[in-house]
Formats: structure tokens, C-alpha cells, sequence
């Protein structure tokens, strides 16, 4: 699983990311000490940093740069500062993507898989009671029968094997596919969970996907 | 200042003038003077006053009418002391002083103002930035820690989180520079990112989406109209009955790009129409039902009107509000740009 660094000074937002990262699989290492920025993010070797442009001592921008020149790790910056200039000057720093706060989760998980994704690091299969899914080919494989998902399929698959044996509620779903810019309405999201189960059934997967009356849907 | 006007003026010192000329001929006369020599001093005697007061009238008539015509031209009448030279005569030269030193004052007052209100809009900025990182960790805790009351939670925080986004908007909306970034980007760009941000309350509002025609490119702030389109969607979602409907459709027009918002809620009724985009206006439908600040529609126009685009509000007759957006093609001809979104 791909590793994170995140670098944050509020406490409370440092430890709920930090929790909510881990929940979803991520190793995640958050300094809290920001003198020595960016060595301290170099020493644990990440797949993405994750970075708060306001910072005690040295700020986001100086360090982005300062990670630049030496390695070439995504960087995703958070912030509260979300004009159109603050954007283009994180760009211009080095950045890779940008996270207003405040954010969802849904929208920290979007964007931190694909930049995981751009990178090349996070093409990675993922099984969970003998279901493989590879994001990376968009398809889903049991007991050597294989499938093909369409996109909004493998979107509903991805976050619900990211939250493996957790109820995820239909609005959580929408709002995955809503951040990928399908914005489906409740009929189109019932029409593709059906076929998601029909897809699952065709390759003999059967009670993997139960659904949580009035709550969601857990695999 | 015309002749009669300043003779008016004058009518003390004419006819106390005229008089002693008067009283001085009689008296000539009394005196055994001939008739015709009385007659004559009198006449020197009116002859030089008006000659004198003819001479003052010219010396003083440019500076007046300067004055006059500088005052009705100007905009900031405070200025006026700066368009006129100092004049030669010692009454036109204490009342153009007092306005110099007048003018001074106003000047000096406004740019306190100025710097109180810019002082004031930075703290905004730097306070919405601050209270951002605290909102962030709540919603964050809200969603890790499932609980009865989460959704509520998270609800009520996304409340805060956009009434603090409107006061930093309103703040940038009152202010004199130009604090926005125009970019070339296409209306399916500016819809996507403002329904991915609102995607919270529009899926919970069971909302259904129709786009249309959203290909055109305009030059805009996405962050403004990001904005802009928040407080659209969270009107449709507080006045529009469920399921809400909402169609975004792009239009192109001869000088300008026409985005237009459409939900299917119960309208504007035709008498509120006119003043929707009013400062605190609230309409019967804000009266009634939701609370209404009256903030969000006016914010949309003033925006939209800093960045040179246009904004209306209409009740099409099929029912429901469509807000209009009109991106001009080119800064200069916006003017024209406004005429075809109302014919529209």
C-alpha cells in the first residue's frame, strides 16, 4: 500500500487525517516537528506528501520547492487559501494537485488515488474475500472467470473495497461518482448497482455485495 | 455669475453711490453751481463707478464661472479646489483657499476610510482562512466517528462553511482593486467543479442533473464562479420542492457566452423580479417558509459585474427561476452583451 506523509500543525485535523488515511489502507506518517522540512518527508521515502501551505517557521510554498529540486514525490497541497492566484502559485512551486479546505473525505480520497494513480504507483490489484479488482485494467477477477467494469462499476467497486467491511451509504457512493463528474441521480445509481451485482453473479461471486436497508451497501 | 447678478450684489454700495452723486448735484446747485456743471460732475462721478465696476465684473467673472461650470462637470465635487487656478482678487482668493483646504480634509478622510476598510477586509480574509482549519477538523471528526447526530453534524458545518465563504466574498465584492484571475475555461469546466463542491446537498435534495451545450470557452475566475453557482444551487435547494431538477445549458451569442441555471422550483413571483438582486432584499418566497438574507443573489450580481459579466434572474413561463450568466466575448462590448441576455 502506497505511503504518505502528511504534514499538517493543527492537531485535531493532523490526527482525524491521519486516522481517516490509515482507515483506507494508507501507511501515513505525520511529523510534528517542522523545523527540518523537507528532509523529515525525504527520511520516510513517500509515494505522496500531502502538505498545509500555512506552517510554523517555514511555509508550504518554500517547502514544496525546496522538495523539488531533490525529488520528484507528488505533492498535494490543503488549504484554506483558495483563490485562483494561490492555485497557480502552488502549480507553480511544484505542486501536483490542490485541496481546499474544508474538504470531505470523499474528495481527499478522490484526489489522493489519482494522484496515486498519475504517478504510477497505486496501479496495484486489490482482493478482498477472494474478489480481485484491478483499477489499472477495470476489471474484476474470481477463481480465474474474469469481467469487464464499466467506469461508474469500477467506481462503486473501488470505494467499496476501500472501505472493505464498512457500510457505505448510497450518498457516499453518489458522491464518488459526483467527484469523478458523473453526476447521477438515485435511479441511475439503483440501475448500476444492479448491474454491478448481475457482473459479480456472472463470474459465480454470490453474497459479496449485501445491501444495508436504509443505511447502504458492505461488502 | 452674469452682470445683473453681480450688480444685484451690489446694490448697497449703487445706491448709496448713486444717492451721494444725486446729493452732490443738488447740492452743486444749492450752491449756485451752473446747472449744466452740477449735471456734469454728477455724471463724471457715475460714469467712473460703473467704469470701475465693469472692470471688477471682468476680473471676477472667469474665476466664478469657472467655478460654476468645473462644479456641474466633476463628479467628485470635493476635487473642485484642484481645477481652478488660484484667482487675483482677495475675496476669490480666501474662498479658494478655504475649498483647497476643504478639499484637503475630504481627501485626507477618505483615504482613512479606505485604509479602515481595507484593514477590515484583510483581517475578513486572514479570519476565514483561520476559522477554515478548525471547520475542516470538525467535518473530519464528524465523518470518522459515525454517530446518531453525524449527518446533522456535517450538515450544520456545511452551513458555516458556506455562510463563512459568503462574508469573505462579500468583503472581496465591496473592495476597489481587482482581487480575481480571469482564465480561459470551458462552462462544462465551471459546472463540473460547482457541482462537485455542492455535491453534499444536491445528492442529499435527490437533485437530477441535465447539461447542455456547456462546450463553449469563456474567460472567467473558476473560483468566482464557483462561488457564484453555490448560491445559485443553494437557492434551488431551499425554495425547490423534491425531486429538484436542475438543467445547465450554454448558449452562444453574437458579443457573449450565455450560461443559464434552471431549476424547478415555484419562481419569483413577476413583482419581486426587478429587485431580487437588491442588498437584503427578500422577496415572498424568502418571507415565507426559509429565511432568507437577501445576501446571495446580490453577491452573484456584484461579482459578476467586477469581472465585467452580467447577471439577471428571470421566471420563464414553464415555470421554476433561471439565473443568467452572460461571459462577454470581449470587455468592450459587454453593454450590447446585457441587451441579448434580456431578450433571451
Amino acid at each position: 500500500m502506497a505511503k504518505l506523509v502528511l504534514v499538517e500543525d493543527d492537531e485535531v485535523l493532523r490526527r482525524e487525517l491521519k486516522l481517516l488515511l490509515e482507515t483506507y489502507g494508507y501507511t501515513c506518517a505525520a511529523p510534528t516537528n517542522f523545523t527540518d522540512m523537507p528532509e523529515a518527508i525525504l527520511r520516510e521515502e513517500p509515494d505522496l506528501v500531502l502538505l498545509d501551505l500555512t506552517l510554523p517557521g517555514k511555509d508550504g510554498y518554500s517547502i514544496c520547492r525546496e522538495l523539488r529540486l531533490v525529488s520528484r514525490v507528488p505533492v498535494i497541497v490543503l488549504t484554506s487559501r483558495d483563490t485562483e492566484a494561490d492555485e497557480l502559485l502552488s502549480m507553480s512551486f511544484g505542486a501536483d494537485d490542490f485541496i481546499a479546505k474544508p474538504f470531505n473525505r470523499q474528495i481527499l480520497l478522490a484526489h489522493t488515488a489519482a494522484v496515486l494513480k498519475r504517478s504510477g504507483l497505486h496501479a496495484g490489484t486489490v482482493t478482498h474475500r477472494g474478489v480481485t479488482y484491478d483499477p489499472g485494467r477495470g476489471t474484476v477477477s474470481f477463481e480465474g472467470r474474469e469481467a469487464e467494469l464499466t467506469k461508474n462499476e469500477g467506481r462503486i467497486l473501488s470505494l467499496l473495497f476501500r472501505s472493505a467491511g464498512q457500510i457505505v451509504s448510497r450518498e457516499e457512493l453518489m458522491n464518488e461518482l459526483w467527484q469523478s463528474d458523473e453526476f447521477i441521480d438515485d435511479n441511475t445509481l439503483t440501475v448500476n448497482m444492479n448491474r454491478l451485482r448481475r457482473t459479480l453473479e456472472g463470474i459465480g461471486v454470490r453474497d459479496f455485495l449485501t445491501t444495508r436497508r436504509g443505511k447502504g451497501y458492505e461488502i | 455669475m452674469n452682470l445683473f447678478r453681480f450688480l444685484k450684489g451690489k446694490w448697497l454700495f449703487l445706491v448709496a453711490s448713486l444717492f451721494t452723486a444725486l446729493f452732490c448735484g443738488v447740492l452743486l446747485t444749492g450752491l449756485g453751481a451752473d446747472l449744466y456743471a452740477a449735471f456734469f460732475v454728477s455724471g463724471v462721478f457715475v460714469a467712473g463707478l460703473f467704469a470701475a465696476l465693469l472692470l471688477e465684473y471682468l476680473q471676477k467673472r472667469r474665476f466664478y464661472q469657472e467655478l460654476e461650470q468645473n462644479l456641474q462637470a466633476i463628479d467628485r465635487k470635493y476635487l473642485l479646489a484642484e481645477t481652478l487656478e488660484e484667482p487675483d482678487f482677495p475675496e476669490g482668493q480666501l474662498c479658494w483657499r478655504a475649498l483647497c483646504e476643504a478639499g484637503r480634509s475630504m481627501n485626507d478622510e477618505i483615504a482613512a476610510c479606505r485604509r479602515a476598510e481595507e484593514e477590515y477586509r484583510e483581517y475578513v480574509e486572514v479570519w476565514v482562512h483561520e476559522v477554515k482549519t478548525p471547520i475542516a477538523s470538525a467535518l473530519l471528526l464528524a465523518e470518522n466517528h459515525p454517530g446518531e447526530v453525524s449527518g446533522a453534524m456535517i450538515r450544520e458545518l456545511r452551513r458555516i462553511d458556506a455562510l463563512v465563504e459568503q462574508s469573505m466574498f462579500y468583503a472581496r465584492s465591496r473592495q476597489v482593486e481587482k482581487d480575481y484571475l480571469l482564465r480561459r475555461v470551458t462552462l462544462g469546466e465551471l459546472v463540473s467543479s460547482a457541482l462537485r463542491r455542492s455535491a453534499g446537498l444536491l445528492i442529499e435534495s435527490h437533485a437530477a442533473v441535465e447539461r447542455a451545450g456547456l462546450e463553449e470557452s469563456v474567460a472567467a475566475d473558476p473560483k468566482w464562479i464557483d462561488f457564484i453557482l453555490s448560491q445559485l444551487l443553494t437557492n434551488s435547494v431551499k425554495y425547490a420542492g423534491q425531486p429538484l431538477r436542475l438543467r445547465f445549458e450554454g448558449r452562444a451569442e453574437p458579443e457573449c457566452v450565455v450560461l443559464a441555471v434552471t431549476d424547478n422550483g415555484p419562481g419569483i413571483p413577476p413583482e419581486d423580479l426587478p429587485r431580487v438582486c437588491e442588498k437584503g432584499f427578500t422577496g415572498q418566497n424568502g418571507r415565507s417558509g426559509t429565511r432568507a438574507s437577501g445576501m446571495g443573489l446580490y453577491l452573484c450580481r456584484v461579482l459578476c459585474e467586477k469581472m465585467g459579466m452580467r447577471f439577471a434572474v428571470e421566471s420563464p413561463p414553464e415555470g421554476g427561476t433561471r439565473a443568467l450568466i452572460c461571459f462577454p466575448r470581449s470587455s468592450l462590448i459587454e453593454g450590447v452583451c446585457y441587451e441579448n441576455v434580456r431578450k433571451a
